[in-house]
């Protein structure tokens, strides 16, 4: 039964997709970086399938900041365990910014293989949506980012794996049960 | 590209930036895409995006 101050759940593989989608910055880093392999299994065959039914993928341009923020966090931890721990010092941070520069040849090849909608916030509109987001659900500044532009271009369908923080805004559909 | 698209695109002209795909991605290009790093030991994505799931 549908809860109305709750999202939606929609399941990644199984529900019916739209002709458009918003999109998190967690999609795409759960996409390219390997880990949580359930979780990266499916990014990898919701991406087939959005390719396949032509989706309009929509996201605001902060996502290119999260993408090399969440890379650059995943190598500068690797650097801290290796006792590497002058990380700012640029012959030990070489090394692994070509890592990095690895990830995120790979987010661009998979943006450069579909159909992009991207947002920008310079009209004062979309920043009152963010802020409203912000303030209405409690959210972090990035994703009140996401949801702000979602909800200013009158859209409700968003994949996000963040459940948490998504999950209890209401009249959206999340697309984020992948089990 | 369906109408209620272009018409998304033209409502929103200025804030928005519309890409085509440059190329079909093939099961090759998405194996490629999905073999990134593997994430440092005990992160999750959530800690790498620094969310916060204390609050």
């Amino acid at each position: 039964m549908i809860n109305p101050n709750k999202a939606n759940l929609k399941h990644i593989l199984k529900d019916e997709l739209p002709e458009k989608i918003f999109c998190d910055t967690n999609f795409f880093v759960s996409s390219i970086l390997r880990y949580e392999i359930q979780k990266h299994n499916v990014c990898q065959e919701f991406i087939k399938k959005i390719i396949e039914k032509r989706v309009l993928v929509c996201f605001n341009t902060v996502v290119y900041y999260e993408v090399y923020i969440a890379f650059l966090n995943n190598v500068l931890e690797r650097a801290k365990r290796s006792k590497k721990l002058h990380i700012t010092q640029p012959e030990v941070l070489e090394p692994y910014l070509k890592v990095v520069a690895s990830d995120y040849e790979r987010f661009i090849t998979l943006l450069k293989g579909l159909w992009l909608m991207e947002f920008k916030v310079s009209d004062i509109n979309i920043f009152n949506c963010i802020a409203k987001a912000q303030v209405e659900h409690r959210l972090h500044i990035a994703d009140a980012f996401h949801l702000g532009t979602m909800l200013f271009t009158g859209e409700n369908n968003l994949v996000s794996f963040d459940k948490h923080d998504f999950g209890n805004i209401p009249n959206i559909n999340l697309w984020c049960e992948y089990d | 590209m369906t109408r209620k698209a272009k018409k998304m695109i033209k409502k929103f002209n200025g804030s928005v930036t519309f890409k085509k795909p440059e190329k079909k991605l093939t099961d090759k290009d998405i194996k490629y895409i999905c073999s990134g790093s593997k994430l440092a030991t005990g992160f999750t994505i959530d800690t790498l995006l620094c969310c916060d799931k204390s609050k």
